[in-house]
Formats: C-alpha cells, sequence, structure tokens
C-alpha cells in the first residue's frame, strides 16, 4: 500500500459513514458521548477541509486516556452492552480524528462494521435491518475509496459498485445463515444489562404497571390455533398469579410445590393452539385460562401458572393445550389462609364499608354482585391514565379518584373480597389479542395486559371474576382498542374518527404484523430447532459437521462459481452508435411512439415529423447523425449523437 | 504481449484482520444470540468472499505489452515503458505495476495506481541505474487489491524488459587532437590531403570531391576517400591514451570525449584493448561506441 495522509475525500467518506452508524444509537449513548463523538468528526473534517490543525500530541493522549474514566462515571461499569458501546463509539471517534494514514482509515471503517452489529444487541426489527443495509453499503464505498488511493470517482459510482458487492454478497449469506451451524448462546455470561429493554409483565404489580404497557404497541406473543379461535371474551391469557400484598403492591408467591396436573383425560373440548412467544426475561408461559398441559420444558405451578426451569430470552414456540370451561379446585390450609390476608390497618375505609356491604348481604354471591354493582353504578372510569395515587391505594381509589385502569379494579376488588373473608387471588397476564386473518393468528400486545380476581367459592372451586368488566363489558367483549379507542387510527392525521381511514389503518397493521411474523419466525427466530427441521428437510442430519460442512462449502462454491460466471461473461462490444440509436428509440416508445421493424431510420424520422411535429426538429437531428456515423462519412463526432440523445425529453 | 500466464491471489493484512474482525461479530452475534447479527456478520462474510472474484477479474485478460527503452548515463533513471491492454469491455481500476532489477537490489513502483477503460494505458517507470552494462529486469509485476483491499492479486507477465546502461562520463582530459596531448606521436601521420588512407560510406557533410564516384557509378554504394589529416580532423579515442589505471574511470574518460567529439562535429573511432570501431559520426555511430563502452569486461560491463 501506498502510504500517504488520506484525502479530503476519503476524510469525508470516513466521518459521512460513521455518523450514519452512530445516529441510531444517540439516544443509547450518553450525551456527552454523543457530543464528543461529533465534535471529534466535526474536528477531522475541519483538518481535512480548512486550516485547523489537529489537537497536540499531549491533548490527544489526554482525550484517550480520559475515555476510560467518562465511561465508568457515566455507566458505573466498564463492562456489560451500555459501557461497552460508549467505549466503542468514543474509541471510534477518536480513531476517526487521529486518522493519519490508509490503515487508520481502514481501521475506523472495522469499528464502523462493529457498530453496525451492536445495533442488533438492541433492536432488530426490519427497519433498522434495512437501515444497516444501507450503512454497510456506505461503509463497502468507504473502503473503496481508502483502498483507491483518492482515485477520483464519483461517489454515487462508488456507492452504485459497493450496492452490487452487497447484493452478490446476499447469496452467500443466505447459505451462511442457514447452515452455519447454530450454537445455544449464550457463550459467556451475559452482561446484567442484556435485556433491560425487554418489556413485559412483571412479578408484582402496582397501580400503573400494568396501564404501563397499555401504551406499549409490542408484540407480547402470537398464537395459531388449532381450530376456530375462541370467542374474545373467553381470551383469558393466564401469566403470574399474585397473593400477597403490602398494601400497594402484589407479587406472587415464592416458587411453591410444583403441581401435578390432574388427569382430566383427553378431551374433545380442548383448545389447541400454538404459542409464538417473544422473549421477556421471565419464567413463565402464557396459556389460555385453564391449562390443561405443560408444554415441553415447563412445570405447572399450584396456582396453575406454566413456568419454565429458564429465564425466556429467546422467541420460544411451544404447543399447549387448555380447557376453557375448566376452573381449578384445589386450595389448602395455607392457601386459604394467604388468600385472606391483608396488611396490618391498610384501606380502613374499604374495609370498614365491606364488612358492613357484606353484614347486609344475605349471601356471598350477592355481596359480590353488590360489589360489581358498585364499580357498574357510581362513576368509575376505565383510563389508560388514572391519576398517580399517592396515600392509601385502595382507599384513594374507591373514595375520591375512582379512575383506574384494570389493575386498580382487581386491587380493589380483591381488598373487597378479602376483607369479607371470601379468598381471592389476582390473575395478571393478557386479555384478548387481535386477530389477523392475514396469517390467521391471534396476536397479543402488550397492551392487552390485563389483570383480573379469581375467588374461592365453596362448592364451585375458583372462580374467574373481572371486575374491569362491570366498568368497562367492551374492554373483554372487543378489546382494547373498543374501549379505548384513542390510541388507533392513523396518528397525526386527523383521521382517527374516520371509519375507512381506520379499516386502511388496521389491514395496514395487519399486512405489517404479518411481515414482521415472517421475519421473527425465519430471521430473528432462526435458532437451532429450525436449523434442524431444515436440515432434516434436505436429509442432512443436523449432529453431523462434517456433512454441514460439506453442504456448505459446495453450496458456497456454486453460488461463487455462478458468479464468477456472469462476471466472466463475454459481452459483445456492441456499438456504441446504435446503442444510443435503441436509447431514443426507448424514449420514444414511453410516448408509444414505436419504430416498426421493417422501418429504416429515415422512414421513422418522416412519420414522426409527420405524426408528431413537436418532436420534429429533435428527431430529425437525432437521424441526420445516426445515419452519417452508421452509414455516412463516420466525420461526425459520436458526443454530439450523445448530447442529442440525452437531451432528448419526448 | 502475451496473456499473463498465472494469477495469484491471497488475502492481505488487511484482509486478515478483517476476517479477524468478524470473528468477533460472530462470537457476539451467538452469545446475544442476535438473528440480524449472524445475517450481517454473513453478509460481511459474502462480501470478502464476493471480493476475491472482483479483484481476481480486475487483472484477468490484461496483456502487456514493452517497447524499447532508450539507454542511459549510469546515474541517470531508465525509463521503462509498459502498455496495458484491456480487452474486455469493463474497467480496470488501482492496478500498481512494479519492476525489479535481476541483480542489484532496485525496484520501482507506479506512484498513481492505474486505472483503464478498455484500451491502451501506457506506464513509464523510472528505475536509477548504478553501473554501466545491461540493467536487466525480472518479469514485471502487476498487482491490485482493488476493490476492497482485503486480497491481492498479482502476476509476473512475461516480458523482457532491459535498458543499456551507457558510463557516466567522467575525466577532464581534452580531446586528444592528433599532434597534441596525448596522440603527438601520431601526430607526425598529418601528411595533408594527399595521403589516401581508406574508403567509407558517404554521410551527409562529406565533401563532394571525396566521393569515389567510380565506384559510386558502378553501384557500389557511395564511397568516400578518406584521407589523412582531412579537416574536420578524425579523431582516435584510444584507451590506452588515458593516464589513468582505474578501468571507470578511463572508461567515464572516454566516454566524455565521445560525447564532445559528437557534439563539435568531429569523425571519431574508437579503440579499447580488445576491440575498435569504424571512424564515424553520428547518433547511430555514437550509440555503437557507448555500447561498447557499456560492455566493456569487467565491472558491471557483460
Amino acid at each position: 500500500m501506498i502510504n500517504r495522509r488520506p484525502s479530503s475525500e476519503q476524510i469525508l467518506w470516513l466521518c459521512a459513514a460513521m455518523a450514519l452508524v452512530i445516529t441510531p444509537h444517540l439516544s443509547r449513548l450518553p450525551i456527552w458521548a454523543g457530543i464528543a463523538f461529533g465534535l471529534l468528526a466535526l474536528w477531522r473534517l475541519g483538518v481535512a477541509f480548512g486550516r485547523i490543525s489537529l489537537p497536540a500530541r499531549w491533548l490527544r493522549v489526554f482525550l484517550v486516556l480520559a475515555i476510560l474514566p467518562a465511561v465508568y462515571l457515566s455507566q458505573g461499569t466498564l463492562f456489560g452492552r451500555s459501557a461497552g458501546l460508549t467505549l466503542l463509539a468514543a474509541l471510534a471517534g477518536m480513531k476517526l480524528l487521529e486518522t493519519q494514514s490508509p490503515r487508520d482509515a481502514y481501521v475506523v471503517t472495522l469499528l464502523g462494521f462493529f457498530l453496525v452489529i451492536t445495533h442488533f444487541l438492541y433492536q432488530q426489527s426490519i427497519a433498522i435491518g434495512i437501515y444497516m443495509l444501507l450503512v454497510v453499503i456506505v461503509f463497502t464505498a468507504t473502503l473503496m475509496t481508502i483502498h483507491g488511493h483518492g482515485l477520483a470517482q464519483a461517489p454515487i459510482r462508488r456507492l452504485r459498485y459497493a450496492g452490487i458487492l452487497v447484493l452478490q454478497a446476499m447469496p452467500i449469506a443466505l447459505l451462511l445463515f442457514l447452515l452455519f451451524p447454530r450454537l445455544p448462546g449464550p457463550l459467556w455470561g451475559l452482561p446484567k444489562d442484556a435485556y433491560s429493554t425487554v418489556t413485559g409483565l412483571g412479578e408484582t404489580m402496582s397501580p400503573g404497571s400494568v396501564s404501563r404497557l397499555s401504551l406499549s404497541d409490542a408484540v407480547a406473543f402470537r398464537v395459531k390455533f388449532d381450530g376456530p379461535p375462541p370467542p374474545a371474551a373467553a381470551l383469558y391469557w393466564r401469566g403470574p398469579v399474585l397473593w400477597t400484598t403490602d398494601g400497594r403492591t402484589w407479587s406472587g408467591l415464592s416458587r411453591g410445590p410444583v403441581h401435578r396436573l390432574p388427569d382430566h383425560g383427553r378431551n374433545g373440548t380442548d383448545t389447541r393452539y400454538t404459542v409464538t412467544l417473544e422473549p421477556h426475561n421471565q419464567r413463565w408461559l402464557f396459556a389460555l385460562d385453564l391449562p390443561a398441559s405443560t408444554p415441553r420444558g415447563s412445570v405447572l405451578s399450584e396456582d396453575f401458572q406454566l413456568l419454565r426451569r429458564k429465564r425466556i430470552r429467546q422467541r420460544l414456540r411451544y404447543r399447549a393445550r387448555s380447557r376453557l370451561d375448566q376452573r381449578p379446585h384445589n386450595i389448602s390450609a395455607i392457601s386459604a389462609a394467604r388468600a385472606l390476608a391483608l396488611p396490618q390497618g391498610a384501606h380502613p375505609t374499604s374495609r370498614a364499608l365491606a364488612k358492613r356491604w357484606r353484614r347486609e348481604s344475605r349471601g356471598e354471591q350477592a355481596y359480590i354482585q353488590r360489589v360489581l354493582a358498585h364499580f357498574r353504578q357510581q362513576p368509575f372510569y376505565y383510563t389508560l391514565r388514572p391519576p398517580l395515587l399517592g396515600g392509601d391505594t385502595v382507599d384513594e381509589f374507591m373514595f375520591s379518584s375512582r379512575r383506574g385502569f384494570c389493575e386498580h379494579y382487581a386491587a380493589a376488588f380483591t381488598v373487597f373480597m378479602r376483607a369479607a373473608g371470601i379468598p381471592a387471588r389476582i390473575v395478571t397476564g393478557y386479555q384478548g389479542g387481535e386477530y389477523n386473518p392475514l396469517g390467521q393468528y391471534l396476536v397479543v400486545r402488550q397492551r392487552d395486559a390485563h389483570a383480573w380476581v379469581e375467588l374461592w367459592l365453596e362448592g364451585s372451586g375458583w372462580v374467574r371474576v373481572d371486575p374491569t368488566a362491570a366498568v368497562s363489558p367492551s374492554r373483554i367483549e372487543l378489546g382494547m382498542d373498543a374501549a379505548i379507542p384513542q390510541p388507533l387510527g392513523p396518528p397525526l392525521l386527523g383521521l382517527a374518527d374516520n371509519a375507512t381511514a381506520r379499516e386502511l389503518w388496521r389491514n395496514f397493521r395487519q399486512s405489517w404484523d404479518a411481515l414482521n411474523n415472517g421475519w421473527n419466525q425465519w430471521v430473528l427466530g432462526y435458532g437451532m430447532e429450525r436449523q434442524r427441521q431444515l436440515l432434516a428437510r434436505i436429509h442432512i442430519d443436523s449432529g453431523n459437521l462434517a456433512e454441514i460442512a460439506l453442504a456448505l462449502m459446495l453450496s458456497i462454491t456454486l453460488s461463487l462459481g455462478i458468479l464468477a460466471l456472469w462476471l466472466w461473461r463475454r459481452r459483445a462490444p456492441g456499438d456504441p452508435v446504435l446503442g444510443l440509436y435503441r436509447r431514443f428509440c426507448q424514449k420514444l416508445k414511453r410516448r408509444h411512439i414505436e419504430c416498426g421493424r421493417s422501418e429504416g431510420p429515415v422512414d421513422f424520422c418522416r412519420r414522426i415529423t409527420r405524426q408528431h411535429p413537436q418532436f420534429s426538429a429533435e428527431a430529425s437531428e437525432i437521424s441526420r447523425l445516426y445515419i452519417d456515423l452508421r452509414y455516412g462519412s463516420k466525420r461526425t463526432d459520436i458526443s454530439r449523437l450523445r448530447q442529442a440523445v440525452k437531451i432528448f425529453h419526448p | 504481449m502475451r496473456a499473463p500466464t498465472r494469477l495469484y491471489i491471497l488475502p492481505t493484512g488487511d484482509g486478515l484482520l478483517f476476517a479477524g474482525a468478524l470473528l468477533v461479530m460472530l462470537l457476539g452475534a451467538i452469545n446475544y444470540d442476535s438473528g440480524l447479527g449472524y445475517l450481517f456478520t454473513f453478509l460481511l462474510a459474502g462480501l470478502a468472499l464476493v471480493t476475491i472474484l472482483h479483484t481476481h477479474r480486475n487483472l484477468t485478460g490484461l496483456h502487456l505489452r514493452t517497447s524499447d527503452t532508450t539507454p542511459v548515463f549510469a546515474g541517470e533513471p531508465a525509463i521503462f515503458r509498459l502498455c496495458l491492454d484491456n480487452r474486455t469491455d469493463y474497467p480496470r481500476q488501482d492496478i500498481c505495476a512494479r519492476i525489479h532489477a535481476d541483480s542489484a537490489p532496485v525496484h520501482s513502483s507506479s506512484t498513481e495506481p492505474i486505472s483503464l477503460a478498455t484500451g491502451l494505458q501506457n506506464i513509464e517507470l523510472p528505475l536509477t541505474t548504478q553501473g554501466r552494462g545491461w540493467l536487466r529486469l525480472k518479469q514485471p509485476r502487476l498487482s491490485s487489491t482493488f476493490p476492497l483491499g482485503l486480497f491481492r492479486v498479482w502476476t509476473r507477465p512475461p516480458a523482457m524488459l532491459a535498458c543499456l546502461v551507457y558510463p557516466q562520463p567522467d575525466g577532464a582530459l581534452p580531446l586528444p587532437f592528433p599532434g597534441n596531448g596525448a596522440g603527438n606521436e601520431r601526430g607526425l601521420e598529418s601528411g595533408g590531403d594527399e595521403d589516401f588512407s581508406g574508403f567509407r560510406q558517404h554521410q551527409p557533410g562529406d565533401s563532394p570531391r571525396q566521393i569515389h564516384w567510380k565506384a559510386a557509378a558502378r553501384e557500389q554504394g557511395m564511397p568516400v576517400k578518406l584521407f589523412s589529416g582531412s579537416q574536420p580532423q578524425d579523431l582516435e579515442l584510444r584507451w590506452e591514451d588515458i593516464p589513468l589505471k582505474d578501468t571507470e574511470r578511463r572508461l567515464g574518460q572516454l566516454c566524455r570525449w565521445i560525447l564532445e567529439a559528437e557534439a563539435q562535429g568531429y569523425r571519431y573511432n574508437l579503440r579499447l584493448p580488445d576491440s575498435c570501431t569504424e571512424t564515424g559520426s553520428g547518433a547511430e555511430h555514437q550509440h555503437a561506441c557507448l555500447k561498447m563502452l557499456a560492455l566493456y569486461p569487467g565491472k558491471g560491463g557483460e
């Protein structure tokens, strides 16, 4: 390599590419890192284009040395995803400033490729995939610029060549992606913050914890039913069951004894389905109330939660079976005591009212109906944005704010039941979902998160009561969209009330989700299991590494061979004059003026003059030049024809 | 002018670094189980593989022509002219040409990367010369790391390149005119126009009176009668006239004499211990004399 200082063009390419790759990271980087990166890049541009000089050597050394403490101070650690990213970005910025040789520029490009990959530790949407593909093309063009030794070439041609290279690399990437043996990650301990951005139901519930999710459109899981999907009102997806409270926060039992599923026998009325669960970094699975089978690798707890041994950190597919009419009917003495416990001194007003109502009611059923009627008749509102409750959450909600989301109703209702001596527990999970007719599956989103109550009634077992249904029946029957229509509809267009627009919007959303589902299944969720299935289909044993390696090598060699044939294909030298004339004909064809098969240039020109006099002058000139170049003296300059065809816009 | 026989391709240092980076990316993708991480790591791997073809294609079917190299004096740079001939319809980019002397550790590379569309492209590569004699080159090397610098393809087209290097003009002795200085014992011979001493072919500037017309009429060329002592004086540049022991300095002095004699329009001949030339003048004669000096046995000569 010829060692010389990078040209200003090379620096511009580098800075532009780095800016493109850093920009989506800005929200994740500490502010100082983003600003520092921008300043360093600007400084380098200033050196390349202006009269600024590089900072003194001692200053550069100081800046490099300052990176580590700065990262440590702002992130609290030097390890993990965020700190690593900050470190990488800061080092890339410093290296960019220090770029003095082609080798430096190359190292910056490599850091840029690393930064591309780091994005996928945070998000893996289709959009970021496409964006990063473009970024890779820009970096490839940058690499060409660096190795082109400042060979002047239009940026667009560089980008085009880089795009072609990336396009040609895609078949190989696909083969490697499908066939390269997948290993079960992680190879080493993941940093603690790896899953900090995962949303989903938590282990505990406090006012606001479910309504927080209600603003999220993120998919919780998707379900494909074997038969027709059950009615919306029956779609209670059972998640964590909460027993104990400190008056504000509800939490589940520490892992109790594992419950053996009572063998109900197989039943024709069972609902069978396949769930694709998004990773939520928790141990539980979701199943329709009440699960009648335990998916592979999971157990059933005493309160009918499906639990896995390890936290779910990859998209997980599992088969499940549920019995919608079945209720759990086991209760032990300990469970009964837990299901009645209320913290000492909490919710005095509510408890007093509960006791009074219980005395006035003839039986448990009458009391339950009375409480539900209270929710229904008094001005309670079901809202996504409940006011913050500062004092005694249940009392405040019941007697003053009266605005709440499902967790408020479930908590208050449970307190009223327990105060009246009826064992009660809260079940969290999701309710409903949106059926996607395109992909014929149900999408359950985070905003479908829900909380309801189970009461222990003598003789009936645990009975589900959904106090939210008393306030907002449409929430249960029609789903979140009907209960709170506000977030739907194309945003910003003022079309939220327009029925057609909403329908279109819904269709768009469903197609988009079907696309995302395919993306999830084949790009993001392609792991050991899917690879095993795929390999089995082409009769390769996924355990036989030699066989896989052979298949991989053969297919890559084959695709490179095809590419080589295409690259080395013998192209007819072609007559540039004829090519230009054909181009002229093509332009006319777009105006539906076609040159006949037996029509020579002279006749064609005459016909144009006759039928389309507006093109007469230009067509005559082009025809004259063409005839002269091809058949005549050939003394005419071809560039005149080129120019004439170029500026001809019929 | 033949197609390069064999192309070699190997990863560059940058290419190995790239492979290392890919490995780290792959580990990251495995560890975080990132589907897109896998996909992009493999895309970059595919990119590297694809560039092998593009790098290779950049040199395949490229023809190299050579042309004669103008002789130079030792110490002057010899200019070697190469001509790349691209007979395909795609342009070639970022090619580096490099020549290397066969025996001496001198080499020269093109300072600017060479790019050419379909057609011919001339390159001139200067190579510093040291000693007299033939400066023979190894087969020139064409290489390219286009497009991404991850792989280097190179070839040595079978072209014989050589340049004749004359001795460096040296010494300060005056031209040995007959009758003065070094050749004075021969000065006695200068008897006048009548002393016929032989024939030689006619050269521009010869007096018509000296042409041997009878021979010319018999169509035996146009011989010119030579007379010792005729004007302009003929010079004999003789090895033994130089009172120096060192062969190279003697050759340098002879070289200077030849140049001076030619510049001043004298006819001259060169006498070395084991060879001599005809008397004459003109560019061709000068070259013959200088070539004799360049190839005189001894250090550098053959």
